[in-house]
């Protein structure tokens, strides 16, 4: 009897496995799996990558996409948006992409996220977008827009830019947070305000160093031989960054002398132009709606030849690459300002108001320096615009409408 | 004698790779088993599958109310999550990695990941098939309330599956997952001052999202309206 019963849980046994009909036995893949599709999960929408002609990218900060435009459909008919892709670590939530930079080859560009979104969600558990988690920087394959890398960073990302070589990135915290929260614990120390410059390795998207600049700083640029970064800083000054010291060392620099502070600061400095020929910082500070020039020699500003009288705050501009003329979009009227940076004088403007342009908030030029491209933020509840200016004809000539708060605009590959 | 007979039945049907045909498997076939088996995830601490919250017919079975869409149609849809995702793949692994606590992203060519492609493909007989929306409610805020009967209803398609019974939890999925609306009695001190019903609402709404936590995934303004939303809290008496 009991030999008799010794073979039924084998039975059980295959009968269990067979119950359903199935082939297969667990979820092991069976040894003779057929494949009918040889090249599987197929791209769902399929982007042209970008071409010799080169590429324009916007981030579209409150919509969580990137806006693609080809570049040499600038000036043409053609200057319309090409697609709009997803850009971000999670479907779910708004991410706030913010500022973008782009690898010399044109094979990868980088997007910080910001994780700041005004109106990104409320609950019990609180309200989403305010800045306070810690932000990234993703790397994103140009061809196929896919990300293939990420590296967590402070909160509040601002500018990223990419090293001539493309291997290192160098992005700020604008953590005006960072700032109203210790304001609100009576602290006054400005050292403990200063937010972090992330130099990053871009090849493994790791922090090689995170190096105390000032409080909430912004724009980012290297000096032509990228021993020097220089910074804007909300609290009234421009931080030299001296990148071939171990630890960076920095010196901080007032932009005039009839300054505010990090917490009241009288110019609020936000973007940073430099001269590809002197070198020189031309910071555009928001507050007091000037351009301030620091020389890279005397590390020192040079009121004389601050750019004033701008009808509203300065942003981030461009300049020519002889360095002879800058162009410098700013807010309020909205207009693309030419000036010239021996004097500071304002010699003319664009009107970009008239061709719905709401916020201007950065032009870069063309690499044949013929157009100024403009991208505005809109209203930050409709779409945002970027502007093609004829720069010799002094006008608008395309206008381009893309995703909610576009807050860059940079060039992927592109050849004069 | 009757043993070597019987033997001999259980050892053919073994042999027989249990389904009567000795061929090769086809991938879209073992993709339907992954399809319904939680352990397509090597987490000890996941229950969910793809089943658990996708149906996989033209419509939803009667009596069910999923947080997914139907992935019947869905391989060509040529975005999802509401746009986005545009690669199928990532699609996947994002409810692969947050939902069925994936420790790490399937492989665009490994066998499970190709044989789950070729069953969604198997499902979606069109080329055309166009995305569907997705639209996320960001702010948890209350909602009208409707009455008992549908909230039952809602709660038997919506939420039983994974919570079980009401008040008891019997038959829950998981241990995970919390006994409703029993889980709210802490409400009050973890969150002063909020109504519990609001909880519950930012955790349908946002699922493990929007700082929330947890391993619940998110019902979309498209998967559960407002108003069944309200008739749920009514059932819960919240």
């Amino acid at each position: 009897m009991r030999r008799r019963r010794a073979w039924v849980p084998a039975l059980v046994l295959a009968l269990a496995a067979c119950s359903d009909g199935s082939k297969v036995d667990g979820v092991e893949p069976p040894e003779d799996l057929e494949y009918a599709h040889p090249e599987p999960w197929v791209e769902g929408t399929f982007i042209p990558p970008p071409g010799p002609g080169g590429r324009i990218l916007i981030t579209n900060s409150l919509d969580d996409t990137l806006s693609l435009i080809e570049l040499d459909t600038v000036g043409t008919p053609g200057f319309k948006e090409l697609a709009r892709v997803p850009v971000g670590l999670n479907p779910v939530e708004l991410e706030g992409p913010h500022h973008t930079a782009v690898s010399p080859a044109g094979d990868f560009f980088y997007v910080g996220i910001s994780n700041y979104v005004p109106g990104g969600g409320s609950g019990p558990h609180g309200t989403h977008g305010t800045g306070s988690e810690d932000g990234y920087c993703l790397k994103l394959d140009a061809r196929t827009h896919r990300l293939v890398g990420s590296v967590r960073v402070d909160p509040n990302p601002g500018d990223v830019i990419a090293s001539r070589d493309g291997l290192t990135l160098y992005q700020t915290h604008f953590d005006t947070l960072k700032i109203a929260e210790l304001a609100r614990q009576g602290i006054t120390d400005e050292r403990r305000m200063d937010a972090r410059l992330a130099i990053i390795d871009a090849a493994t998207m790791s922090r090689k160093a995170m190096v105390d600049v000032c409080p909430a700083p912004h724009a980012v640029r290297l000096s032509r031989d990228e021993r020097t970064a220089y910074v804007a800083c909300w609290s009234d000054e421009v931080a030299i960054v001296d990148l071939t010291a171990n630890p960076p060392g920095v010196q901080r620099v007032k932009v005039s002398a009839n300054v505010g502070t990090a917490v009241n600061p009288r110019h609020a400095p936000y973007a940073l132009t430099l001269s590809p020929t002197t070198g020189e910082a031309w910071v555009s500070s928001t507050a007091s709606r000037q351009v301030q020039v620091l020389n890279p020699i005397t590390r020192a500003m040079d009121p004389a030849r601050t750019v004033q009288g701008l009808r509203g705050p300065p942003m981030f501009g461009a300049f020519t690459s002889d360095g002879r003329t800058l162009y410098m979009p700013y807010q309020l009227v909205d207009a693309l300002a030419v000036i010239d940076p021996a004097t500071g004088l304002v010699l003319r403007e664009v009107d970009l108001a008239s061709a719905g342009c709401v916020n201007a908030h950065q032009v870069e030029l063309t690499p044949d320096e013929r157009y100024g491209l403009v991208v505005c933020e809109g209203d930050h509840q409709g779409p945002g615009t970027l502007h093609a200016v004829d720069l010799a004809e002094g006008a608008v000539v395309g206008t381009v409408r893309v995703g909610l708060f576009p807050d860059s605009v940079s060039i992927l590959g592109g050849r004069p | 004698m009757r043993l070597a007979g019987w033997t001999a039945v259980a050892l053919a049907a073994f042999a027989a790779g249990c389904g009567g045909d000795d061929g090769p498997v086809s991938a879209a076939e073992y993709g339907e088993v992954l399809f319904n088996d939680a352990r397509l995830s090597e987490s000890t601490f996941n229950r969910f599958s793809c089943a658990t919250c996708h149906a996989t017919t033209p419509t939803p079975p009667a009596g069910r109310l999923d947080s997914g869409y139907t992935l019947y149609d869905s391989a060509f849809r040529g975005s999802w999550w509401g746009g986005y995702e545009t690669r199928l793949l990532d699609a996947v692994n994002f409810c692969y990695v947050n939902f069925m606590r994936g420790v790490a992203p399937l492989t665009e060519d490994s066998p499970q990941s190709r044989a789950l492609y070729e069953y969604l493909v198997s499902i979606s007989p069109s080329r055309d098939a166009k995305p569907l929306p997705f639209t996320v409610v960001k702010d948890a805020t209350e909602v009208a309330r409707g009455s008992r009967a549908r909230g039952q209803e809602v709660y038997r398609a919506a939420c039983q599956g994974c919570h079980g019974e009401p008040h008891t939890g019997a038959g829950r999925l998981t241990e995970l997952a919390s006994v409703l609306p029993e889980v709210t009695a802490d409400y009050g001190e973890l969150f002063p001052g909020v109504p519990p019903s609001v909880v519950v609402i930012e955790k349908v709404r946002h699922g493990q999202f929007f700082g929330v936590g947890g391993n619940m995934p998110l019902y979309s303004a498209e998967a559960l309206s407002d108003a069944d939303l309200g008739a749920l809290l009514t059932f819960l008496e919240l």
